[in-house]
């Protein structure tokens, strides 16, 4: 090549080389991943990290999302009692939305939600994952979704339908609908029942398999009123040969019949055992049952023997018994006593009372566990009332069930109430509105979304 | 591959670029050029023909010819046919020599002088021209005076050119000083330049060049070596401290191995505390840009593990004997070469090179001793005692064993000092220096070893040491067209010493023994046990080892090419040794547990570069083209080790019987092209022009890349001989302007993708099943681009007195937007921020004044003073959704960016006369909180040097002073005042129940067990001891005295100087309660004192 040639074409020389210079540039400084990090398309590609990654969905509630949830659904209804300041609030249900709240239940269960949506989204867009394993992961993460759903909307009404996998946008959403929420839930429940295997994925009740989606399935439906999908989908479960009452000594262990669906704890570290459990002899535990909850329990009822901890005059929730660090109990979410109270309210809604496969044979296999009586039910409003009596003192502690239940529940007085405005009325007197039935969002969360509003009842600020 | 295939592309591209048609004269008759012009007149269409082809034409500008208007249309014929085709209709003559074209009236054959045509004669000259040292020197500019045409002079050092007899030619080389030669007669003449005695006339290094504080269009303040090797400093950035304005050194603590860090005007981003991008200047050693792939330079060696020096960094494994000189560049003209990483100024380190000639071999060795200078007067036992008392006896409490051990169960006649206790020992320091260089035409090297040690003023055995050597080749090819430069540099530091801050120790009560009458540990749960303290250990190896090699070739005389490459390791090793009997075990088990890092960091640079200097008329151009390709990987392992069944291996992971484990693994990558043009005409009116392109890895696709462009521009107005005859004292004067764009892209890597991480089963994490989860990381932001920094100067140097007295002022603003913070997400967002760029504004304004002054030049006696004086402020300027910003409530519109809630002060107004608790003014600065903004920052700092040479003695004083506002108080702590620790004499002046309380400092004393301490929580977020604290400080003094020559050269010796130095000798200060004025609140910096001797033969 002549100078003179590259003195005549030096302009398109000149262009060409830059050209090719910031191509090579650009090609340069894009990276590989980093070590130890992968990008979501590496992980959902394969079997073990994708797996590794929606177990990682499981661990969200490990930490501190779970015992909150107990504890301040606990104390906002009749269960459960503290003198810690930062819990008081709940206790006289005067939560304000200025002050950060401990463990909060909003922000967690989005974090969570925010995971969920990144493990569907790669799930999805898996190519090369095995079709069985990417469909029970990915009904794994629907149903994982949805649990995190059906707590915000418990606790907080309609909240916004966070689904995309970009946080900007879903930070500036609105508030869906309470009724367009349950939509999403229903959708990623009936799309995960469809996805999962009918066996546990692994030798444990720690992950989800279709009984587990059944499960949940009858308890969205109960609380969306829908009897007898609800009645339906507990059936389902109940049928299945796998699934036992047990020793209520033995309720709460791995080994445990009756767990429908546990989450694994690594040793000595259950979180609801810090809450729940005297650090001490003499010390009492962060939240406590209230001194008027015994009373609820029938004489010769061993559930109080079993699950109620006594220390001095203070009672405790007693289902999980190791706080040495040694525990080796998981933390139970769905249970095979549950699915029955969950079908007898569903036939007690649809006028089975009463006879074989009635409101009253379920109430009375739970209570024959316990060692009490059997009743005879003859009316819907009792067969309502022994119910929510039975699910007071089988389910207490383990999961906001009282406090969820009071707010669902029609009153007995007036059906324009719900069991919270009785019954917590009742207790606390002048504190207690009917807008206490849903916690407030916090104001920081809605001065960085100015679409969010308030729930009533709360100052805005 | 791709990286060859880079660097082959820039080349040609330069060389397309800057590669004129056959370029060389000996064929420049055959040089095609395209003519085509319609009666133009003869003297336009020469002017096209003297750019197309690179030729001077001459002729005599009477003739009337020149103006005619001739046709002439010819395309690509050679420069010949053309001159021949378009002279030859108008009986033209020409003659072409060299570049010259003469053109002659063809019908005055063989004419000489006397002509019709008045021009002279023209004969070729050949010249040569010389260093000062005897070497042939390249680069040269040689000017006719009469046309203020010329050339450059070749690698060889050799010229020609054609001109009249008696013409004067003007010589000027950077470093030298001017010279000018009249022909006569002589072919051939040989030039030897001198070295310049003008400071305007140093050497500056600049980014990809070097200039003089004449020529250049840039700002940039150098300390060289002579004024270096004054400091018995172990960091060579200590040895720019104070001596350069706008640039501060911002030096954490006082003890060896500190990591040392310049700032340069000031933060351009949201400051160290909460922003998310760093304001570390770029360093650059040798031309090597040197990179990290951490986003701040500080946090390079050290990760996760700290001594009590904090963290260290590369700076301080350099021997500052090794090196030549340090510029810092400062406005947009000399920093926007660096372009995306030039934004918080550019530190260039040199380091020395051989010089051709005789082998200088050089010893020095010295030895000192450091102490600290000065201690916080404080109460003795009975004062202290007293206070205690009172304060129990204003809230009516009974002191007993458990709330005042101090008054109850100790000795009320011991009085210990731990002040002098923990800091009052010597820190002996000793160092030795060997170097041999020198060379001749061909090899030059210089090569030196070092050795460092140094001790701390605290018990026991503390030292740092440091080992080093640097190698520097430079080899020339015969015919000077290609050099190689190689270099080497290498060391090792070494740290033993405390782990903790002993700060809050040194105010322990007076009556406290720490060590039992049976030998053990004294413990009580209100403090530490200093003694104690002292085991917890810092052990650190931190290694550095930089390689480069320079490849130049010069094919023509106007073009340079040059290649730099170079490899870095900076490897750190280093643990935190924690015994059980460290602990306090009030304060939980007694626990032993090390801390283990090993974090290696390597990196690589490319730089191709291409230089073509040329003149045209009287102005000459040098036009850069360059690209940069480099890469860091920084990796970390980091063990953490506890259960140790005994604490005599508790240097080892293996004996630890529980191990946690992490690692990091950070890449950066980055590459550029650059270009710079300057233009000097008449070497009166400069011009510079810099154009970057910048590729980072540091963000997201679409915003890898980024162009910065800035422009200088300067008028020696003392060339200008009108200015000159009426300011006959003026010998200097320039007048400079630049404005530019820079950026800075020192955030953290992978900020654009979102990726999933691994955690190895701690127990914040603790798997599922028996499995390690995955989990997603922080939100990422693909849009995130570069922080843009544009700086404005204007600047004046002038020179009086033949140059005896120098002044440099300038102002300038530089503005900093698009910062980089987190933007904090509503809880919905499932995460609480997103890194982002604001519409966000950080101002720094200032003035620089440097003057330096020769009082005094005679043959025995000279007097030399330099001053430098900076003026700052810093100011947010704006901050557009601030409220969404994280730590939103730190930062305020309109007050400096390092303002945030620690600053907002109570104004405390003495202590109430009823009460005697703490009152504060009513201020309304923050609504309701009667808090107000208090000042910070450094409003004013500078220093000044005097140098006295009498025969052979040399004295230096360096004095450094400046205005800071921080605390003024090193005792002021939570504990309330009349608690369980000591005061500084200050306190003497309280309030006390029924006396005399006017004019009283403190409030009324408090136990710290009462209900009253509460109502003292204002009073330690007031401005009561917190204020300006202006200092001066004498920071080095040197005494030397070179041997008389006589006496040693009967030993082979070439020079024997003895020294004294100290450094730090004398604080003078308005705050009596701070150990050190400058890092109030840390271990101070020493008073050194350090004998030494320097032999050179």
């Amino acid at each position: 090549m002549s100078m003179d040639l590259i003195y005549k074409y030096r302009t398109r020389l000149i262009v060409g080389t830059w050209m090719l210079a910031l191509c090579a540039c650009r090609k340069f400084v894009t990276l590989n991943d980093p070590q130890g990090q992968l990008t979501s398309g590496r992980v959902f590609n394969d079997k073990g990290s994708a797996t590794a990654a929606v177990l990682g969905l499981y661990t969200n509630y490990i930490d501190y999302t779970f015992p909150v949830m107990c504890k301040t659904g606990g104390l906002a209804s009749d269960e459960l009692f503290t003198t810690n300041p930062e819990l008081t609030p709940y206790l006289s249900n005067e939560i304000l939305p200025s002050i950060a709240l401990p463990g909060d239940t909003w922000a967690q269960e989005f974090a969570h939600i925010r995971e969920c949506n990144l493990a569907i989204n790669g799930l999805e867009n898996a190519t090369s994952l095995d079709i069985d394993i990417k469909n029970q992961l990915l009904g794994e993460a629907k149903f994982l979704r949805a649990f995190g759903f059906f707590n915000l909307l418990n606790f907080y009404g309609g909240v916004p339908l966070t689904l995309s996998i970009n946080d900007i946008e879903n930070a500036s959403l609105p508030r869906a609908s309470e009724q367009d929420v349950w939509k999403q839930i229903f959708k990623d429940l009936v799309e995960a029942k469809e996805l999962v295997a009918v066996e546990y994925p692994s030798a444990e009740r720690a992950r989800i398999n279709k009984s587990a989606v059944a499960a949940f399935l009858a308890r969205a439906y109960l609380y969306h009123n829908e009897w007898e999908n609800a009645e339906d989908e507990a059936t389902e479960v109940i049928e299945q040969n796998s699934y036992s009452l047990e020793d209520l000594s033995r309720v709460f262990t791995p080994q445990s019949k009756e767990t429908i669906l546990q989450i694994y704890i690594q040793q000595g570290i259950n979180p609801l055992v810090f809450d729940y459990l005297p650090p001490a002899p003499g010390f009492a535990p962060a939240v406590y049952l209230r001194n008027d909850f015994k009373a609820a329990f029938e004489p010769g009822d061993l559930r109080k023997d079993n699950w109620v901890g006594t220390d001095g005059s203070l009672s405790f929730v007693h289902k999980y018994k190791n706080n040495d660090y040694t525990s080796t109990e998981y933390l139970l979410l769905f249970r095979l006593a549950e699915t029955y109270l969950i079908r007898a309210e569903a036939r007690a809604q649809r006028d089975h009372i009463t006879g074989l496969n009635s409101a009253e044979s379920d109430i009375n296999t739970v209570r024959s566990r316990s060692n009490l009586k059997n009743i005879t039910i003859t009316d819907k409003k009792a067969a309502l009332i022994a119910i929510e009596q039975e699910r007071k003192v089988e389910l207490f502690g383990e999961y906001p069930h009282r406090w969820f239940d009071l707010k669902r529940m029609k009153g007995l007085t007036s059906l324009s109430q719900t069991r919270a405005d009785e019954v917590v009325a009742a207790l606390k007197g002048a504190t207690w509105q009917p807008t206490d039935k849903l916690f407030p969002i916090k104001s920081e969360d809605i001065r960085l979304n100015p679409q969010l509003k308030q729930n009533d009842g709360y100052p805005n600020q | 591959m791709r990286l060859t295939a880079f660097v082959v592309l820039c080349f040609s591209f330069f060389i397309t670029m800057l590669i004129p048609p056959s370029g060389h004269a000996q064929g420049r008759g055959e040089l095609l050029i395209d003519v085509n012009f319609k009666q133009t007149s003869l003297k336009t269409i020469l002017k096209d023909i003297e750019r197309k082809a690179n030729v001077i034409v001459m002729y005599e500008s009477t003739d009337l010819r020149m103006n005619d208007k001739v046709d002439i249309s010819l395309k690509r014929k050679p420069l010949a046919a053309v001159l021949d085709t378009l002279l030859g209709k108008q009986n033209l003559k020409w003659t072409l020599r060299n570049n010259t074209v003469r053109i002659e009236d063809a019908s005055y054959k063989n004419q000489s002088s006397g002509s019709l045509f008045s021009m002279p004669a023209l004969i070729p000259v050949s010249g040569i021209i010389y260093d000062p040292e005897g070497q042939p020197l390249g680069g040269v500019t040689i000017i006719v005076k009469s046309t203020g045409k010329g050339t450059i002079s070749g690698p060889d050092g050799r010229f020609e050119l054609e001109l009249a007899q008696g013409e004067e030619l003007l010589i000027s080389s950077i470093g030298c000083a001017d010279q000018k030669v009249v022909i006569q007669n002589g072919n051939t003449v040989k030039i030897r330049m001198v070295r310049t005695i003008s400071k305007l006339d140093e050497i500056q290094v600049m980014g990809y060049g070097s200039t003089t504080r004449r020529l250049g269009t840039g700002t940039i303040s150098s300390v060289k070596t002579e004024e270096i090797d004054k400091q018995p400093v172990g960091n060579v950035i200590s040895a720019i401290d104070g001596r350069m304005s706008g640039v501060q050194v911002v030096q954490p603590n006082g003890l060896p191995g500190a990591g040392l860090m310049v700032q340069v005007r000031g933060d351009n981003t949201l400051g160290p505390n909460f922003g998310f991008s760093a304001s570390d200047p770029l360093y650059v050693i040798d031309g090597i840009p040197q990179i990290t792939a951490y986003r701040s330079y500080d946090t390079r060696l050290t990760i996760g593990v700290y001594g009590m020096n904090g963290a260290s960094n590369l700076l301080s494994n350099l021997n500052p004997k090794d090196i030549l000189q340090i510029d810092v560049l400062k406005d947009a003209d000399a920093t926007a070469i660096y372009g995306a990483r030039g934004a918080n100024g550019v530190v260039l380190i040199t380091t020395k090179k051989g010089q051709p000639g005789r082998i200088r071999f050089n010893v020095d060795l010295n030895t000192g001793v450091g102490s600290i200078e000065r201690f916080i007067p404080l109460l003795n036992t009975a004062q202290y005692l007293d206070l205690r008392k009172e304060a129990f006896a204003n809230e009516g409490i009974t002191p007993d064993a458990n709330n005042a051990p101090d008054l109850v169960s100790w000795s009320a006649n011991v009085d210990n000092d731990f002040q002098r206790m923990i800091f009052g020992g010597k820190a002996k320091q000793s160092n030795a220096n060997i170097s041999i260089s020198g060379g001749n035409d061909f090899v030059r090297y210089y090569a030196g070893l070092n050795y460092r040690k140094e001790g701390t003023v605290m018990p026991g055995y503390n030292a740092v040491k440091r080992i080093g050597g640097l190698l520097n080749l430079d080899i020339t090819s015969t015919n000077r067209k290609f050099d190689v430069q190689f270099s080497v540099n290498y060391s090792n530091e070494q740290s033993d010493i405390p782990s903790v801050n002993f700060q809050s120790m040194l105010f322990m009560p007076p009556n406290y023994e720490p060590v039992n009458p049976d030998g053990s540990y004294n413990w009580n749960p209100n403090f530490n046990n200093p003694l104690a303290s002292l085991k917890a250990r810092y052990e650190a190896e931190n290694m550095l080892l930089n390689t480069a090699v320079t490849l130049s070739y010069r094919p023509l005389n106007r073009l340079t090419l040059k290649l730099l490459s170079s490899y870095s390791l900076h490897r750190s090793d280093n643990s935190t040794q924690n015994p059980a009997e460290s602990f306090n075990p009030f304060y939980g088990p007694q626990v032993a547990y090390t801390t283990f890092a090993y974090s290696p960091t390597t990196s690589y640079t490319i730089e191709p570069q291409a230089v073509y200097r040329f003149r045209t008329g009287a102005g000459e151009f040098t036009a850069l083209a360059g690209g940069t390709v480099s890469s860091a990987l920084s990796k970390s392992t980091i063990l953490y080790g506890s259960d140790y069944a005994y604490g005599s291996l508790l240097n080892t992971i293996s004996s630890a019987g529980t191990v946690f484990a992490s690692d990091l693994y950070n890449k950066y990558n980055y590459a550029s092209g650059f270009a710079r043009i300057t233009y000097n005409l008449n070497r009166k009116y400069l011009l510079n022009l810099n154009y970057r392109k910048d590729a980072s890895s540091r963000f997201g696709p679409n915003h890898k890349l980024a162009g910065f462009a800035s422009v200088g521009a300067a008028w020696i107005f003392s060339s200008e001989a009108g200015i000159m005859k009426s300011l006959p004292v003026l010998s200097f004067g320039k007048l400079k302007v630049s404005y530019g764009t820079t950026g800075n892209d020192r955030v953290d890597n992978y900020l654009y993708e979102m990726y999933y991480n691994t955690y190895n089963g701690s127990y914040f994490s603790p798997g599922y099943e028996g499995i390690n989860t995955l989990g997603p990381g922080i939100s990422a932001n693909p849009a995130l681009a570069w922080e843009i920094t544009r700086k404005a100067e204007l600047s004046l140097d002038l020179g009086f007195l033949k140059d005896r007295i120098l002044l440099h002022g300038n102002i300038y603003r530089n503005r900093s937007s698009n910062i980089i913070n987190a933007e904090l997400l509503s809880g919905q967002a499932g995460t609480t921020f997103v890194t982002t760029n604001f519409d966000a504004v950080v101002q720094n304004k200032g003035l620089e004044l440097e003057l330096t002054t020769r009082n005094i030049q005679t043959r025995d006696v000279s007097w030399t003073t330099s001053l430098n004086i900076s003026l700052t402020k810093n100011t947010l300027i704006r901050f557009n959704n601030i409220e969404n910003a994280d730590a939103s409530s730190r930062y305020i519109v309109g007050a400096p960016v390092n303002v945030y809630l620690d600053y907002y002060k109570y104004s405390y107004a003495g202590p109430d006369p009823v009460t005697g608790v703490p009152g504060f003014k009513n201020l309304d600065d923050v609504p309701g909180a009667d808090r107000y903004v208090v000042g910070i920052g450094t409003p004013y700092y500078g220093g000044l040097n005097n140098t006295i040479t009498f025969r052979n003695f040399t004295l230096d004083v360096f004095i450094k002073f400046q205005n800071r506002r921080g605390k003024q108080n090193d005792l002021l702590t939570r504990v309330p005042f009349g608690g369980m620790s000591n005061q500084n004499i200050s306190a003497l002046s309280r309030y006390r129940p029924g006396k005399d309380n006017e004019d009283v400092v403190w409030p009324l004393a408090v136990s710290g067990v009462g209900p009253l301490t509460s109502v003292y929580s204002n009073f330690y977020n007031s401005d009561f001891a917190y204020g300006n604290i202006p200092y001066l400080k004498i920071k080095n003094v040197n005494l030397s005295y070179d041997i008389p020559a006589r006496l040693i050269n009967k030993a082979g010796m070439n020079s024997v100087k003895i020294y004294l130095q100290s450094q730090n000798l004398f604080t003078l200060a308005k705050q009596k309660y701070v150990m050190d004025p400058e890092m109030p609140g840390a271990y101070p910096s020493l008073r050194t004192f350090v004998f030494g001797i320097n032999c050179s033969l």
